[in-house]
Parts: C-alpha cells; structure tokens; sequence
C-alpha cells in the first residue's frame, strides 16, 4: 500500500510488450491435447492454482458446517511434504495487503499447510464461535453492502529446492503453464477447474509449440499430493477473487511448480 | 409531496444551476434499491440482511463534451458542478442531440413485499425437510431474496419516465455424501410472491438431483453427444448473449459477425426476448435510455435475424434502438443489455426429459458446470468447461461421473440441438434473466481419463 511510489516499480512498456509477445506467440498454438498428463506451473499467478484448490475450502465461511473437504482435518497430512502454503495479510506492498481485516483485526501472516500437514484455516469472528478458533484477521468484505466472510489476502506457495530447468527436462509428454487466467472451486467437493492462458507442450523433455484453450481440472485434495516438485523461484502475482462477501483484491504465488498429474481438457482428443 | 414529487424539485433546482453554468443536455437518472435478504444458517440460526439506498446519475453536456457523474449527494451542488467540468474531458464529444423523454403516466407498478415471518417459517420448514433426508448432510443454501429498484429519469425540460424492477428469489442447496464421495448441487426459482413459488418442488429436485450425483469417477476422453441440463444451458446462454449486441458485431468482437439472417441453429429453435415474463426477473417496461423494450425474437426458425441495439449503436447502423439500452450498474455508461430471454423451439420438437434420454440412447446428461466466467471466449463462442453428472445407456440415467471438461463451441451446440426438454431453468441472481430448456445436442470433446 503506498502512493505514487507503485508507479515507479511497474513497468508499463515491459507489461505491453511482454502481453504483445503473448498474443503473437498464441497465433501459432496448436489445439491443446486432452487426457491426463503432468503440468508445469510457471511461477507468479500460476499460485492462483492453490488459491482455488485448496484456499477457498480453508475459509472458515466453508470449514464450518462441515462444509469444506477439509473440515475436521486439521492437523493431517492432507498435502504432499513438500507443500508449505501461507496466507499473509501483511506482506509489505502486495497486491492483498491491508493493516486490519474488516472487522478491525490485525493482519497476519497464517501458516495454512507446513510440510503437508494442515496447520489452520482462515476464520472471521462469526465462523470462529462456531468453530470454536479465534478469528485469524482474514474477515473481508467488498463494499459496506456485504457481510465480511473469512478470505484470503495474499497466499502463497512456500519456495522448495527444485530446479525449474530440471522440471521440464522431467517431463516426457505434458504441459508447461507460464501463466493462469482464471479458475473457480466448490469447497464442497473440492473440484476446481482453470483457464489457462500462455500454455506449451512439452515432448521428451523440451518446450515444443504453443497451444491454446486449456482447461486444467482436479481436487484439492487430489493436486496437493500431486505436488512432485518445487521450484526456487518464488514470485507473486496479482488478481481479484469473487465470492461470498464480494470482490476482493488478493495476492497470489508461488515458485514454478511440477504437478505430476492432471486432468487437461482441450480440442484435441 | 411523495418522494417523485420530491425527487422532481431537486432536479429541477439542481437543473436551473447547471444551465446557469453553461450544461446543456442535461439529463438525471435515479436508482432506489431496496433488497432484503433471509438464510437459515446452520439449524435455527436465521440470518438477515436489509438494504435501502438511493443513487443519482447526472449527464449533460459542457463546451461540447459529454459528462457523467454518480452521487447520492444531489445537495452538495458546487460538488456536483464540479465534478461534471472535470468530467468533460473524460468522456469525448457529445453526439449532438438532447435527449427528450415522452412523458409517461407514472404506473404504479405493484412490489409485492412478503412478510418476514413467512419466508422464515418457510425457509425453516424446507431446511428441515432436506435434512431429515437420507444422504444429505449438509445444507448449503437456504435463502429468500426479494428486491425492488424504483427508477426516475428525468430530462432538463422536466419531462419524467418512471419505471420499476425487481423479483424474489428462492436458491436451495444441499451436500449430499455416501461411502466418502460427496455431491452439491444448488437451484433457483423466481416469481412476484414467495405464495406463488413452488418451493417445495424446487428443494425435492434439488435433494434428488444431488443424491443421484454422489460417486462415480471421470470418463475415457473422446466425443460424446450431450443432452445440457437447461441450467447449464442458460448459464451458456448467458456467458454469449454479447454475441448478439449490436455494438460488439460493429467492434467484430462477436462470434455472429456477418451471419445476420443466416441460419445460426437448428431448424425450429427461438430465441426470444419476453419483456415482463412471470418466470423470469425483470420487470422492466422501459430501457435506460427511455425508450419501451418490447418483445422480439432474436433467432427464429434457426436464423439470426435482429441484433438488439442501444441508441449509440442503433444511430451508427442506421436504425431505431430495439429498446436494449440498460446501464450495468449506476457507474457505467448506458450499454446493451436484455429483460428476459427465453430459448425454445417448436412444439413438435418438445419433450420431457425422459424422453430425450431414451430418444437419446447413449450420451451423457450434463447438469453442473464451472468456471463458465473463465471458460468461456465470448468473442469466438468456444468453450471448456468442467462438467459432471449422469451417463446415459440404453435411454436411461445410469451412473453418474466427475471431473471432466467439455470443450465445444455454443453456436454448434445450437446449430445441433435436435429436441429440447418441457420445463424452462434459470441462472443465478447475478447473471441476466434466461430461461432454457435441457437441449440434446450433438457431440462434444470430454477429457478425462
């Protein structure tokens, strides 16, 4: 949060450029094969895959009721180890950063999962009586005309010790994600989907072609323990989550990631 | 004086100053919401929320240039003069021709407000009912919405179009589970009064809908034809209806570019807007830029054949406005919007859902899907989705499945569809009003195993 000091850290003509590049690159994709195959997630908004995998179901808005796939598993091991996600409301100028919750509690940083195991959830102070967790400083809320809810600031995966070359070298027929344009979750089932945006191939090891309109598909549950390797190269992105108390500004990220299987839906059968 | 009459003073005080200072073309618009909301939480837990606000929105023009501003301090006069000169330079020339609304008889349309220990009582009652069910463990949405918008536009002569919005809206859902898989399914209803809605009907479909989707597991990738549950359908529908604004067919941003009287869908298949329609969520008589919305088929008989205009749109093609000139909320500018549309097809092609299944033989019913706002281009009409719900074998629902996608392009689903079902879905509260029957299509690319 700051002034005009953001503008000097954002460099405009490299984000056009880099989006130009983009689009040129995407003319030539090749319709995106189908099945079920490793994925690659680039690093920065690529965290927005753990922010709807298994974010939204450790609000505490789903937790209560039993509503969540996660309800009344704190403390397992619900992830692969080498898995440390985090939710911090108080990382200095990032995109979901703010001193107090909109129910005037401080911020904080959440340790969500530590080493796969499920360590806590993110509780607004009505969820918190009913789950009987003191509130955690995640209660949001758009505007006045909506009830705050427990939600996410800036979450984010921990970075592991994984090289990202290595990762694609790894892969003998998959995907590699360079960037995430939007997904949605039910906390319920846990089955959340994606639309990707910059997407390649990869054969025996190499980037071979563009490809375009892949939908990327699993659980939480499932995608945690998925989680073969984790890159050195944490960055954050920036985006806006809709939900229960609104649309939100929220921080996401994480380090380039290999998922050993997903489900990829696409043109090409 | 009631509050139009007062309203009209204030516009017409705040008008008066704004000639003074050089506007022209000025022209004010008034938004009163009123919204109350019930849900049953948890077993007893009933909770409540209630809205009351006003919004203005004023344009005018100031040295040829347009300017826009929302408020709700109409008072604060210097502020609002102000704010309209900075505007100016923001919003580009005006066109040139003041608006000047015909005056219309201010009908008082009825809002029916229903009485809060009712929709409790009834809320409670089918809570109840879903959780004495067997395999349902989780109630997840129990609420009753009724809102009203009161609308005034007036123009700098003075002249006043009333009109007035709004709906009710039951949405139930429940989690359904057995042997460690779980199902959720979520549903809605609209209508003028909660007496009116048939409730009851909507939680036993629901609970069935969800009980018969727990388990099952993903499918072998390949093509299969589809029957789209009418819900996921108008969700489609909804996620395209920017195809048929005349602004993104001028801006080539619309994947029905050049196709206007061509055949776009299936022989027999409409595509109708039913302004006032019961089932539906707008009441709405006039658009936002005064003019009447009046019904009109967008596709007949298969064929594309009326684009819907605003007036900025209708004034570059040439033609009258089609009444379709709605602002999405009191910040935006006037754009192209709808009433209610309603899909359908003639009647020989109708039939019930059975019946389609078994006309079918093999497929899959589709009757959930996500990440439509994400999976959608609504400039090609292509999309991917993650679907689920029932196989179809020998014309009948057989196991259900998960965690697929299916990929597909909204205009070939149309262009395929060869029956449809009986019973008309809508979507949720925050999408247009559409009204879609299930539509048995041809086949589509389903990833999964």
């Amino acid at each position: 949060m700051g002034g005009m000091e953001l503008f000097d850290s954002m460099d405009a003509k490299e984000t056009a450029r880099n989006t130009a590049e983009s689009a040129a690159t995407l003319l030539h994709a090749r319709p995106c094969p189908t099945g079920r195959m490793p994925v690659i997630v680039a690093n920065g908004f690529g965290g927005l895959l753990f922010h709807e995998a298994c974010g939204h179901s450790l609000e505490a808005t789903n937790m209560a009721d039993g509503g969540s796939e996660f309800s009344g598993r704190i403390g397992e091991q619900i992830a692969s180890p080498k898995v440390t996600l985090v939710d911090d409301g108080r990382r200095p100028g990032a995109w979901g950063s703010l001193h107090i919750d909109d129910e005037g509690i401080p911020t904080r940083r959440n340790v969500l999962i530590e080493n796969g195991i499920l360590k806590g959830c993110l509780v607004d102070r009505l969820d918190g009586r009913r789950l009987g967790m003191p509130p955690t400083g995640s209660a949001r809320r758009e505007t006045y005309r909506f009830a705050p809810a427990a939600r996410m600031t800036n979450t984010f995966l921990m970075p592991g010790e994984d090289d990202p070359k290595e990762m694609i070298r790894s892969v003998m027929f998959g995907l590699y994600v360079k960037n995430i344009h939007a997904g949605s979750v039910n906390p319920v089932t846990g089955e959340f989907n994606f639309h990707t945006n910059e997407t390649f191939l990869i054969e025996n090891g190499r980037i071979v072609c563009p490809v375009h309109d892949a939908t990327l598909i699993g659980t939480g549950r499932e995608i945690l323990n998925q989680v073969e390797m984790v890159g050195t190269d944490a960055a954050m992105g920036q985006g806006f989550c809709y939900a229960g108390s609104g649309a939100i500004y929220i921080g996401a990220g994480q380090p380039t990631v290999k998922i050993g299987k997903m489900t990829v839906g696409g043109d090409q059968v | 004086m009631t509050k139009i009459e007062e309203t009209e003073n204030v516009f017409f005080a705040l008008g008066t100053a704004l000639k003074a200072e050089g506007f022209k073309a000025i022209r004010f618009y008034r938004i009163r919401t009123r919204r109350q909301l019930f849900s049953v939480v948890g077993r007893e837990d009933l909770r409540r929320e209630e809205a009351d606000d006003t919004m203005y929105s004023i344009e005018a023009v100031y040295e040829g240039n347009r300017c826009r501003i929302y408020t709700n301090h109409l008072e604060e006069t210097e502020n609002v003069i102000w704010m309209l000169q900075k505007t100016a330079k923001v919003y580009g020339e005006a066109s040139g021709r003041a608006v000047c609304y015909i005056s219309r008889e201010w009908e008082q349309k009825t809002f029916c407000w229903d009485e809060p220990h009712m929709i409790t009582e009834t809320l409670r009652q089918v809570r109840k009912m879903a959780e004495e069910s067997r395999m349902i463990t989780h109630v997840s949405r129990c609420t009753y919405e009724q809102v009203c918008r009161d609308i005034q536009m007036v123009d700098e002569e003075m002249h006043m179009i009333c009109d007035r919005d709004g709906y009710h809206c039951f949405t139930f859902g429940v989690v359904a589970e057995a042997n460690g898989s779980r199902a959720s399914t979520t549903d809605c209803i609209y209508g003028s009064h909660l007496s009116g809605m048939d409730v009851t009907s909507c939680v036993r479909r629901v609970i069935r809908e969800a009980k018969a989707s727990v388990g099952g597991g993903k499918l072998p990738s390949g093509r299969y034809p589809l029957i789209l549950g009418g819900k996921v359908a108008a969700e489609l529908l909804d996620a395209y209806l920017g195809a048929f604004f005349a602004g993104n067919l001028q801006k080539d941003e619309s994947p029905l570019c050049g196709k206007e009287n061509m055949q776009i869908a299936a022989p027999g298949l409409w595509l109708r807007e039913v302004p006032g329609w019961s089932r539906g969520k707008s009441l709405r008589t006039v658009d936002d830029e005064g003019n009447a919305v009046t019904e009109k088929d967008l596709i007949r008989d298969g064929v594309f054949c009326q684009p819907l205009y605003n007036e900025e749109t209708a004034k570059k093609a040439g033609v009258e406005s089609t009444g379709n000139g709605f602002h999405p909320g009191i910040r935006e500018d006037v754009q192209t919007g709808v009433t209610t549309l309603v899909l359908g097809m003639e009647e020989k092609n109708i039939t019930t859902r059975n019946c389609l299944e078994e006309a079918m033989g093999e497929g899959l019913l589709i009757t959930h899907v996500d990440g439509v706002f994400a999976g959608t281009d609504a400039r090609t009409g292509k999309f991917s989705l993650i679907a689920g719900r029932r196989r179809i074998r020998a014309g009948k629902e057989a196991e259900p499945f998960r965690e697929v996608t299916i990929s597909g392009d909204f205009f070939e689903v149309l262009r395929q569809v060869r029956q449809v079902g009986d019973e008309v879905f809508v979507t949720g509260a925050a999408a247009a009003s559409v009204l879609v029957p299930d539509l048995m299509t041809g086949e589509l690319t389903v990833s999964g195993t």
